[in-house]
């Protein structure tokens, strides 16, 4: 009797995945006393009103969100953008690069390309915001004490990776702003005695500002900011769920 | 009937409590008990509500808000140009570390040259101050978790760096704005000296106020903090006086502040000498008099200052006189601080002049039923009424304790000692009782006098005697 196709796909993929009693460990690590599915304040201590600073605890998830919705918009950005900061200057003497070209492309020729963009925009808005409102909460609330200083360590970090996002992002561009904002970065690295050996050339890629700059913030914002963030927030997610929300009462 | 409603609310489905990881509730059998506010559907419904309206904001934004592109970047000109909201601060720390010195270190001997340290230098360290401070904060901060209400100190600590961060923003804003726009403001922007006071004073000031409102808040006494802030409304008024008026224009050379005639300086001195009065006045008051005359010191004193204050000024405006004029435009220029400091005080002293109320009801709704004043209650131990157990300070709250609690309490503050709340419940028993009391000694007179009229036939309305303090009642005709 044969088995249906389902099944002989299953025993196939089972038989070269040695059937580990993993998903039997996760249940019982989920449903053991402290990794219950988290119940709300409300309900733990039978309260009949909704506290008026709940929604102030999901914070922490809307910046999630937006990054969520920053990743979506930022690959498909990626697939037009080209990140060479080279000046040029045209015979009427208008300056320009291919970058700043590969924006206006995006915003002009890629269909939807100017709504990406600017969701992206306003998304990147979005985050920074949740997730300073997202620190002040937990300031207010004493939450980042004992036994929770190694996550607002990773808080703290992360906090400074979102801003780092923003910085780099605008420089991508390579307008005004950006330019504008590069010298003011580059400015404060290079007057640090001694330190601006090593930061300026490791985050501007030189102790002026050229198209070296905008390659190391392209890497940065699309690759080394991403991963270690996205390393970082999974940590933090995960120490939530397994501490448990602070209960400031 | 009784019985009845105990086996209706046992055959309910189990409360959470029996279940794993949930605190036991201790007393008798209630007959209100409903589970509280769910995660499904409640919570997860309102998180839902949340997410969708912050990325409409962001549809909605996107479709009428597009970021413009602006013009391509040209290294040979310097364009006007502002960071985003969110990096303002960060722009604001290096232009107002410009008042840092510049130093030249000569480090050639170690064969690295000369080194100067510029202002952008003490920028990037200013920069580092708030990193530094969030990453040592959970390890100098020590306890529990709480209330912002609960935490006076750190509340206030949290307003002064939000208020630090926001200033700093203003002023990279207004320094850019009067930068390259200088001819909108006409020069008659806050100034330099003024603007970066945005860094200390709102600060200082923005702390000290949620500091005094949160203690208010919380319903604890005090005097000793009231003292305190009286004295650095009166401090910040005279050390800002003397800067402004005194050192300054004598340091810088500067005399447009002060080069005033004669006449005019001693209205000056006169005006200032008011205000400080003034806040000298709320400092005595709130030192060294008892609530109800600082009150009434306050409020005698302040109307006065006010009164004359505004006297001169109208004086000053209605005449045009050439001596007072002066003064007082001298005294606008910089009304936003000597204002400000005597009414600072002013406030500190009004919201901590006040007694705290009973502050049981109030704390009663922080109760979060652990039952741990169960525990240590001697009573619950020895009364046959209470054996079955007592949740003393829910019960009360939900008026469940049909005089157990009420009467049979030693006072004895073992609950209060093990709250983690810190309920005072003596407090609530004595004031309960006191009352009670009160309502039975009333109602005893009443009936006193009741009987003594019985004869009369004014049952309705008792007799009051000059022995009672009121007037001697004339019989009707």
């Amino acid at each position: 009797m044969a088995k249906p196709l389902g099944a002989r796909l299953f025993d196939w993929v089972a038989t070269r995945f040695p059937n580990l009693p993993w998903g039997e460990a996760t249940r019982k690590g989920l449903l053991s006393i402290q990794r219950q599915m988290p119940r709300s304040h409300a309900e733990k201590y039978e309260l009949k009103t909704i506290w008026y600073w709940y929604p102030l605890y999901c914070l922490g998830g809307l910046a999630f969100i937006a990054f969520l919705v920053l990743t979506v918009t930022g690959i498909v950005l990626g697939f037009f953008y080209v990140p060479d900061g080279n000046v040029t200057y045209s015979a009427t003497g208008e300056p320009g690069s291919k970058a700043f070209q590969s924006m206006q492309f995006i915003m002009n020729n890629v269909p939807l390309g100017a709504v990406t963009r600017a969701m992206h925009h306003w998304s990147a808005h979005m985050m920074v915001a949740t997730v300073f409102l997202h620190m002040c909460r937990v300031y207010f609330t004493g939450a980042y004490k004992k036994p929770r200083e190694l996550n607002w360590l990773l808080g703290v970090v992360l906090l400074f990776i979102t801003l780092a996002f923003g910085y780099t992002g605008y420089l991508l561009p390579w307008n005004d702003l950006a330019f504008g904002a590069g010298r003011i970065g580059l400015e404060l690295s290079n007057s640090v005695p001694f330190a601006n050996l090593l930061t300026s050339p490791l985050i501007f890629g030189d102790f002026s500002l050229g198209p070296n700059a905008l390659a190391h913030m392209y890497w940065f914002h699309v690759f080394i900011l991403p991963l270690v963030g996205v390393g970082l927030m999974v940590l933090h997610m995960a120490l939530v769920w397994i501490q448990g929300i602070a209960e400031p009462h | 009937m009784v019985a009845a409603e105990i086996k209706e609310v046992r055959g309910r489905a189990p409360a959470q409590e029996e279940k794993v990881g949930f605190p036991t509730q201790y007393g008798p059998v209630r007959s209100d008990r409903k589970p509280g506010a769910h995660l499904v559907p409640h919570e997860l419904l309102r998180d839902t509500v949340v997410i969708l309206l912050m990325i409409a904001i962001m549809w909605f934004l996107s479709a009428l808000g597009a970021p413009s592109l602006g013009h391509p970047a040209n290294p040979t000109s310097q364009p006007f140009t502002m960071p985003d909201w969110y990096l303002l601060w960060t722009f604001g720390l290096v232009k107002v570390s410009v008042i840092f010195p510049v130093w030249t270190i000569d480090m050639s001997f170690l064969g690295l040259g000369v080194v100067t340290l510029e202002p952008g230098f003490w920028a990037a360290q200013l920069t580092i101050v708030p990193l530094i401070a969030l990453l040592v904060l959970p390890f100098i901060d020590s306890g529990f978790e709480s209330r912002p209400a609960k935490a006076a100190v750190r509340s206030a600590i949290g307003v002064a760096g939000l208020l630090w961060v926001f200033g700093a923003s203003l002023v990279a804003i207004d320094t850019n704005v009067d930068q390259f726009y200088g001819t909108v403001s006409g020069g008659q922007s806050l100034g330099q000296m003024w603007l970066r006071l945005w860094f200390i004073l709102p600060p200082i000031l923005g702390g000290l106020a949620t500091y005094v409102a949160l203690r208010r808040l919380a319903f604890k006494p005090m005097r000793r903090t009231n003292t305190y802030m009286a004295a650095v409304g009166l401090g910040a008024f005279a050390i800002y006086s003397a800067l402004t008026f005194g050192v300054w224009p004598l340091m810088s050379g500067d005399r447009a502040i002060w080069a005033l005639p004669l006449p005019a300086d001693a209205w000056l001195a006169a005006l200032l000498g008011l205000l400080g009065a003034l806040c000298a006045l709320i400092f005595y008051a709130v030192t060294y008099l008892d609530e109800f005359r600082a009150k009434q010191f306050l409020l005698v004193s302040v109307s006065l200052v006010i009164f004359v204050l505004s006297g001169l000024i109208f004086y000053g405006l209605s005449n045009d006189r050439a001596s007072i004029s002066p003064a007082l435009q001298t005294l606008a220029i910089h009304s936003q601080w000597l204002v400000g400091f005597p009414l600072f005080a002013l406030f500190a002293a009004y919201f901590g002049l006040r007694t705290p109320y009973s502050d049981y009801e109030y704390k009663l709704n922080e109760c979060y039923q652990c039952g741990r004043c169960h525990l240590v209650c001697p009573i619950t131990k020895a009364d046959a009424d209470a054996l079955g157990g007592l949740n003393l300070v829910y019960n009360v709250y939900k008026q469940q304790h049909d005089g157990v609690p009420m009467w049979a309490c030693l006072t004895c503050d073992a609950c209060s000692a093990v709250c983690p709340l810190d309920i005072n419940y003596s407090v609530y028993v004595l004031t309960e009782r006191a009352k009670t009391m009160r309502a039975g000694a009333n109602m005893g007179e009443y009936l006193a006098k009741a009987r003594a009229s019985a004869g009369t036939g004014t049952l309705a309305r008792p007799r009051v005697t000059a022995a009672d303090g009121g007037q001697e009642e004339k019989p009707h005709g």
